[in-house]
């Protein structure tokens, strides 16, 4: 079909259902001569024609490949986007528009994969599409979290006060992220929690302000004595100046009085520099607080390696302690290319490791080197140890799993709401009371 | 702790991927919550806590396919006898 322009949202909205209505089928339901067809017409309103009568006087132009159709797509989905950005009138149904524009991306992208990923060059403009669209729909969502471009009440018919009280990410904190270190993020921002009572990764025991500001005296104070033993020096070793010694002396003691003066105007001056600053200071402080943190984090995140996916309480420590032996012996294994386990009867069995798992293993020693790399810091011979320690008055202990019965790609905001509103409430408040 | 996996195959995704974020509930008008690709906030209701993580979901769900969601608790280990 040629390219139509779609502005009409009720076309949208009906369009978006006949799209939704591809997730999940079957593969041999959405490709073949059988299959399923979606259908373009020349008003914008989308079809579906099933069976064999759908394949008949079909031709290349009425492909979901074709370019015109593309277009057509990409163009509705940046229109109903536009739509939601800027309408505001009384019968917008945002969730329900919403809701149906990702429902429509999750067909569309079933749709294609399932039907159209064989079919040559169409297949990948048309995953292009999508993956434009994936970022229009990222934009009021990062809006929400990073509060800086926030266009809540225009995505969401009711939206809630969220303050983003701290901005930071991974990549602030570690050079090198690896797999599972959010977990070790987690752990340890929980771990603070507990254990010191601080809720935030900015709370430090140490006096930052005041660490800084005598940091700063101190070098202030050298610089000035070290001016003041000059002039005097000077002083002192002239001659015609040394007849006029006592004149030079109260002079000397003028120019004192004025570099004290100087000093405290420079004192002063600092900590109004500083408070003013604050904010910008406390920021420094924090990331490089963090980074050197790392370290701990770094470690927790071989706990996850246990934990995930397996219900009952674990204690973080003894898999910090698992791990401090782990490593020398994967290297052996890799090494020797043979692996010895034991079997639920007591027995221990050893077998050849293939190729996937050699990469496997290879890969989770790299992780627990990069973290050890990180522990460098802790000057102790014992640092894994001392680490231990850290996590030993904490437990870690799995709730019920959340059922999500179906895998949630291109999930709009209320499926989670949904599925996972009711639960986190009833343990947040249970755990909490 | 929330934590999410996604690894089931949906529609050519096979990679396996996490991601962990942490909750606190300070007392009934203060709840906060961390992401490690995001930071933290402070949500006034358990209602905002919600929205604010279904939005989270909502966005690591454009890049991943997640199919299992999980509520861990991190509490005080009892004292040695």
């Amino acid at each position: 079909m040629p390219y139509v322009e779609i502005t009409d949202i009720r076309i949208m909205r009906h369009n978006f259902k006949i799209l939704a209505s591809f997730d999940r089928r079957p593969g041999n339901e959405l490709a073949g001569k059988y299959a399923r067809k979606l259908k373009f017409n020349n008003n914008g309103r989308f079809e579906v024609q099933d069976g064999a009568w759908g394949s008949m006087w079909r031709s290349d132009a009425d492909s979901l490949l074709h370019t015109d159709n593309i277009r057509t797509i990409k163009d509705m989905f940046k229109n109903a986007i536009g739509y939601m950005k800027n309408c505001v009138d009384s019968d917008k149904k945002t969730d329900e528009t919403r809701k149906a524009i990702f429902q429509a991306l999750r067909g569309l992208y079933w749709l294609a994969y399932q039907g159209y990923r064989t079919r040559g060059g169409g297949y990948d403009n048309l995953i292009k599409v999508i993956d434009e669209t994936k970022k229009m729909l990222n934009e009021p969502l990062l809006g929400i979290l990073s509060y800086s471009n926030n266009q809540t009440s225009l995505w969401f018919s009711q939206s809630h006060q969220v303050n983003c009280s701290l901005f930071f990410n991974q990549g602030d904190i570690y050079s090198n992220t690896q797999e599972g270190i959010c977990f070790g993020m987690s752990m340890d921002w929980c771990r603070r929690d507990v254990i010191k009572g601080y809720d935030s990764f900015f709370q430090s025991s140490k006096d930052k302000l005041g660490l800084f500001l005598e940091e700063l005296l101190q070098y202030r104070k050298a610089i000035n004595k070290q001016e003041m033993k000059k002039y005097q020096d000077s002083l002192i070793n002239d001659p015609e100046h040394r007849q006029k010694f006592p004149e030079r002396e109260a002079r000397v003691a003028d120019r004192t009085n004025l570099l004290n003066q100087r000093k405290n105007e420079i004192q002063s001056h600092d900590r109004e520099v500083i408070e003013t600053n604050l904010n910008l200071f406390d920021e420094v402080n924090f990331r490089t607080r963090m980074q050197k943190k790392g370290n701990y984090q770094a470690i927790a995140q071989f706990t996850q390696g246990d934990n995930f996916g397996r219900n009952g309480p674990a204690m973080v420590s003894e898999k910090i302690a698992q791990t401090i032996a782990y490593p020398d012996r994967l290297q052996s294994d890799i090494a020797s290319g043979s692996r010895s386990v034991q079997d639920p009867n007591g027995t221990i069995r050893t077998y050849v490791m293939s190729d996937d798992q050699k990469q496997r293993f290879q890969k989770e020693l790299n992780q627990i080197n990069f973290a050890l790399n990180e522990l460098g810091e802790i000057p102790d011979s014992d640092r894994l140890q001392k680490l231990q320690r850290k996590y030993d008055r904490i437990v870690f202990e799995r709730c019920p799993s959340i059922s999500l019965k179906n895998s949630r790609y291109l999930s709009d905001p209320s499926i989670f709401k949904k599925i996972f509103g009711s639960t986190a409430q009833r343990e947040i408040e249970c755990k909490y009371k | 702790m929330i934590s999410f996996k996604c690894e089931r195959d949906y529609a050519g995704i096979k990679a396996g991927a996490g991601h962990a974020m942490a909750i606190k509930k300070v007392n009934e008008n203060k709840y906060i919550a961390m992401d490690p690709n995001f930071g933290e906030f402070e949500c006034n209701t358990i209602e905002g806590l919600i929205f604010l993580y279904s939005s989270i979901l909502c966005f690591y769900s454009l890049q991943f396919n997640i199919t299992d969601l999980e509520l861990s608790t991190i509490s005080l280990a009892p004292a040695a006898p």
